[in-house]
């Protein structure tokens, strides 16, 4: 364990704080910390699987409730009406789910097409750097099947 | 090019909320305006932000997202026909939230972060640690522009007594400042506390910030609390009792796991309550080696090190200054000059200045309401001002198109029009000002310690808000001279002094008023090129509460009267015998309750007591025995009436100059004013043509005085009159201008 600070001599303090501890009998082992960097998330693909996850509007969400003491019975309150009413939010949601549906399909038709054009241009223009001009586009060709001048 | 801002949600307290006010002061002090618009707000912040719905931009705009976590707005922020940034605050790690309603909130934020990289000019993170963030998440133009907390705030002088008294006692406390949720370890708090309560058995916790119940583990850790001894959760707190709380401390503690920023860290500086605090994220930047900080949670060790913080004088000393030095280097200058870097970096700058030298200088006066119609005094002073000085100046008043001072509702049309010979260019107010509201909000605030958004949304409400002079003068500002601002209070002058602050004049027609004491309007008084005073009075009031305000000059107005008719306002009015006049708004701040009482005490003692008109714009009830209400008098007429009056009164305890004393001075009218006004009872002492009144009998006693000294008073009045010629005020405007042309 190391102090930081520019004002304390850190290791004469943490020394001294040791000290007194052996005095007290007591030694101990530092906690686990789990610090790593969050990941970076690729948006489209993120946003694909989270429509996937929750397309489904008949399923709840995780039951909870912030509010404490009696306030908690809330909790009961919604997990009966779950229970009792299922039927009937399936019903009244039958026709979300399938629009929710559909809109997965359709996000991930054109996430997929947007990530595949992305790489494309990402290599047209490694291309072109490697060869330090534009590639060139097949010229287009006139009615008569001639190519134009 | 306007800079708006967009915080999901508004709630003063906050620390996205905190910092987008923040930024806003930074923003204007760079030379330009901008709004702060929000999904959902607390109730109460209506002026100070709008919905995101209402904003409107232009292509050459800049709209900053402040960025912590998931929602609608980058979405929102991505269509937006402007140039688009992020302010990214950080986001809390996904590990500590699994499988909680967090969690879809926190991936999605993740995910719109790096979404919104290619379609943003800017990214702009509130420590470095952030900024390296938004590197890795595909940002090209990233800016670091840290957070600040202004340590006047934090003074012994802003705790709150109350809460002070409550913590007061001579036992080791430990304090932590943050929500109650997983990130911020609480559960490491208390073994931290535990520890120390082995070595001092009557140590105690104190913990600031809400407590987020949704949390299981929060659940479970708030009843351990609740189980262990000297550990208090003190939930949300107001300014004055989180500085009091800090004041209470012995040593600050942070066991958090993940801080974007840390502001706390500051926070606890400016109270001078030494920092210890578990090295994670950006906090290593924050403390920029001041405080302690450590990089493993051994509590046992951390008590003894905590206890020794705490309670060894040279050690402790050392530390603080440490602080002192860090909390210096992270002010609001150097975050001014941040932001101004990355701004700059997307075309957001000044418009340069051209300097061309005119025959007469091009002025703007900036005033909130301006017309014949309007009896307000700073106004007919600001308008007297404009009238002298348009011979010398080429001069354009800037202003609202409100004629009622209470409500600012757009009564004239906005646009250029003329009063007289002044060339008027007017902006509508979008919110007229609901006075109940503001009342009960001076309620609550006034005499209570705050922070710089609750000052900043009472400012707001207080109106009149004017978007268009704000862009106006960003815009525009640079066609102008010079300006002449009137009235520290109201925003139409106190955000425009930011704006264009070095070739500002202000005439800030200060009085001892409780919205004086708001450090919000430090700026107002130091940022101006020069003050120009009306009287000593208010110099010394000045020089009291802001010391490190502009170069001020006592300058006041002058008094030319007409020649005057008494007998017109008699016949016209009505009136025979003695009679007391007041000219002015007719309202509860002017003291005219007050007046009205020791009126009716003056009846009840007097047979033959005069007459008290009351004259100007009424809005209240102002009847009663003898008591004439006349409403909006002319300008002939009042001084016909004042020529012809016994005394005139003057009841309001909070005057910057006094002008009705003034004037009846000019024509040899005595005074009889509200002693708890230090200007009028300047005025009174000094020329001895009055007497002063504390109370009802005060008044009665000083009527019948009046009535016997009458004449003496009158030539005294007359001799005092003679000092305030008008040829010396415009003088004094003109070489503060020019000086102010020189300097360039």
């Amino acid at each position: 364990m190391k102090l930081l600070g520019r004002d304390i001599d850190g290791r004469a303090l943490l020394r001294a704080a040791r000290e007194r501890l052996e005095a007290r009998g007591i030694r101990e082992e530092a906690v686990a910390v789990d610090d790593g960097p969050e990941p970076v998330l690729e948006p489209l693909s993120f946003l694909v699987r989270s429509l996937e996850e929750n397309e489904d509007a008949t399923v709840g969400l995780p039951i909870a409730t912030h509010r404490t003491g009696l306030g908690r019975s809330v909790v009961v309150a919604k997990w009966l009406f779950r229970r009792t009413c299922q039927l009937f939010i399936n019903e009244a949601l039958g026709r979300q789910r399938l629009f929710n549906g559909q809109v997965r399909d359709l996000s991930a038709q054109l996430a997929a097409e947007v990530i595949r054009l992305r790489a494309r241009v990402e290599a047209l223009e490694a291309e072109k750097a490697a060869r330090g001009r534009v590639p060139r586009l097949p010229r287009p060709r006139s009615r008569t099947g001639k190519t134009r001048r | 090019m306007a800079v708006h801002q967009l915080v999901p949600h508004f709630r003063i307290g906050d620390a996205t909320a905190q910092a987008a006010v923040h930024f806003r002061a930074l923003v204007r002090r760079l030379g330009h305006w901008g709004g702060l618009y929000s999904i959902s707000q607390e109730p109460g912040t209506e002026a100070l932000v709008q919905p995101v719905q209402a904003l409107r931009v232009r292509p050459d705009d800049l709209v900053l997202l402040h960025h912590a976590i998931g929602s609608r707005l980058a979405a929102h922020l991505l269509h937006l026909p402007c140039r688009r940034g992020v302010v990214f605050h950080n986001l809390s790690p996904v590990r500590f939230y699994r499988g909680t309603s967090l969690e879809p909130l926190l991936l999605a934020g993740r995910a719109q972060l790096s979404g919104m990289a290619p379609h943003v000019a800017l990214g702009i993170g509130v420590s470095e640690f952030n900024s390296a963030e938004l590197r890795r998440a595909g940002y090209a133009n990233v800016h670091t522009v840290p957070l600040y907390v202004e340590p006047e705030r934090f003074g012994p002088d802003r705790a709150d007594r109350a809460m002070t008294a409550r913590l007061s006692s001579g036992a080791f406390t430990l304090v932590s400042v943050s929500r109650v949720v997983p990130h911020k370890r609480f559960e490491d708090l208390l073994a931290l506390h535990r520890e120390v309560l082995r070595v001092r058995p009557d140590a105690r916790l104190l913990v600031v910030g809400g407590v987020d119940r949704l949390f299981p583990a929060v659940r479970a850790l708030e009843a351990e609390a609740a189980r262990t001894p000297g550990v208090t959760l003190l939930g949300r707190v107001s300014h004055g009792e989180l500085v009091a709380v800090y004041r209470s401390g012995s040593v600050f503690v942070s066991m958090s796991e993940h801080e974007g920023f840390g502001v706390p860290l500051l926070e606890a500086m400016a109270s001078e309550l030494p920092v210890l605090a578990y090295a994670a994220a950006a906090v290593p930047e924050t403390l920029g080696g001041a405080g302690v900080g450590f990089d493993e949670k051994r509590f046992a060790l951390l008590a003894e090190v905590a206890l020794r913080l705490g309670t060894d004088g040279v050690l402790r000393e050392k530390v603080l200054a440490g602080q002192r030095r860090r909390l210096g280097a992270l002010g609001p200058s150097h975050s001014e000059e941040r932001l101004g870097a990355a701004l700059e970096s997307v075309g957001v700058r000044r418009p340069p200045r051209t300097r061309v030298r005119r025959r007469r200088p091009r002025v703007g006066v900036v005033v909130q309401r301006y017309g014949p119609e309007i009896t307000g005094g700073a106004e007919a002073h600001a308008a007297q001002v404009v009238e002298r000085l348009l011979p010398h100046w080429d001069i354009r008043v800037l202003t609202s198109c409100a004629t009622d001072h209470l409500t600012w509702a757009n009564a004239l049309p906005p646009g250029e029009s003329r009063v007289g010979e002044v060339p008027v260019l007017r902006f509508p107010n979008p919110r007229p000002r609901p006075m109940h509201a503001l009342n009960a909000l001076s309620r609550q605030l006034f005499g209570r310690s705050l922070d710089r958004a609750e000052e900043e949304n009472w400012m707001a409400l207080q109106g009149p808000l004017l978007p268009g002079l704000w862009r106006h003068l960003e815009e525009h500002g640079t066609d102008y001279d010079g300006f002449v601002d009137f009235t520290y209070l109201y925003v139409s002058t106190a955000w425009s002094v930011p704006l264009v602050g070095d070739r500002t004049l202000l005439v800030p027609t200060a009085h001892e008023d409780e919205a004086l004491a708001f450090d919000a309007y430090a700026e107002v008084f130091e940022r101006p090129r020069a003050l120009l005073v009306n009287t000593e009075e208010e110099l010394e009031l000045i020089d009291r509460r802001f010391p490190h305000h502009a170069r001020a000059r006592v300058v006041g107005v002058g008094v030319d009267p007409p020649e005057v008719r008494p007998e017109r306002f008699r016949t016209r009015f009505d009136l025979s015998g003695d009679y007391l006049l007041y000219v002015g708004r007719v309202e509860r701040g002017k003291g005219i309750p007050e007046l009205l009482a020791a009126y009716a005490r003056l009846r009840t003692t007097l047979a033959d007591a005069p007459a008290l008109v009351l004259a100007g714009e009424t809005s209240m009830d102002a009847g009663g025995e003898g008591v004439r209400v006349l409403g909006h008098i002319g300008e002939q007429e009042k001084w016909d009436g004042l020529a012809g009056a016994l005394a005139a009164v003057v009841p309001s305890p909070k005057e910057s100059l006094s002008l009705l004393a003034l004037e009846a001075f000019g024509v040899g009218t005595p005074v009889l004013g509200n002693a708890a006004s230090a200007v009028v009872l300047g005025h009174l002492q000094r020329s001895r043509a009055g007497l002063a009144f504390r109370d009802a009998a005060g008044f009665v006693a000083g009527v019948e005085r009046v009535r016997r000294e009458r004449t003496a008073m009158a030539r005294a009045a007359r001799r005092h009159a003679a000092r305030y010629g008008w040829a010396r005020v415009v003088d004094a405007y003109r070489e503060e201008m020019d000086a102010m042309l020189r300097a360039g």
